[in-house]
């Protein structure tokens, strides 16, 4: 457990956390080019096992910084559809917004996948079909309350 | 079925169902991939589940 938070902890520092998301790379490594594909971009996908790791050690706090900077850099996009991959800048007055990856497919199903995983992971969600059940264990308080209301649809067959 | 998700006043989150069709359970119970949720804790929250009203 201790090893987990403090790998979770690590994630979320300034060096690997743009603000959009996790970098590659930390932004102080000598390797580090926030336009590299490797070497310091934020990839959406990795965020949806970022956040379904740290709900597996209840590090609600993770789940919903991780959850609020998916969501909030796919607001910034059209239809909120989040590419491949963007930049690695720094979220601040100079990058309000998180930077285009020249060459990145945009939208991308598994960063739309990611989407799935940030909400299972806050919601708890969990079905259960040969028992006809739906588990469900939500964690909303990293989000601010007047946005905190989340809806979800299920339809058995 | 279509729940909402909230928080309440105290700053925990709850959750309600507000339409159903067709049967379907939902059981509030930490995820069966936790590795920190206690036996307490899941025998608690299936209880609260179990409760009328629910």
């Amino acid at each position: 457990m201790a090893l987990a938070a403090a790998t979770a902890d690590r994630l979320i520092q300034p060096d690997l956390f743009s603000g959009w998301g996790i970098r590659t790379l930390s932004a102080e490594h000598p390797a580090y080019n926030p336009y590299s594909y490797h070497r310091g971009s934020v990839w959406p996908v990795e965020h949806g096992t970022f956040a379904l790791g740290c709900m597996r050690y209840g590090l609600w706090d993770h789940v919903a910084l991780i959850a609020r900077a998916q969501f909030e850099a796919a607001t910034l996009f059209d239809f909120y559809r989040l590419p491949e991959v963007f930049s690695g800048h720094p979220r601040d007055r100079a990058h309000p917004f998180p930077a285009l990856y020249p060459q990145a497919n945009a939208p991308q199903a598994w960063s739309a996948s990611a989407i799935f995983c940030l909400l299972q992971s806050l919601l708890g969600l969990y079905p259960y079909a040969p028992l006809r059940l739906l588990i469900v264990d939500p964690h909303l308080s990293g989000c601010r309350r007047s946005r905190s209301r989340t809806s979800a649809s299920v339809t058995p067959r | 079925m279509t729940l909402r998700f909230f928080r309440t006043a105290s700053g925990a989150t709850d959750y309600r169902i507000t339409d159903q069709r067709g049967r379907l359970h939902v059981v509030r119970q930490p995820s069966p991939w936790s590795l920190t949720a206690s036996v307490g804790e899941r025998l608690a929250n299936l209880f609260a589940s179990l409760l009328p009203g629910r």
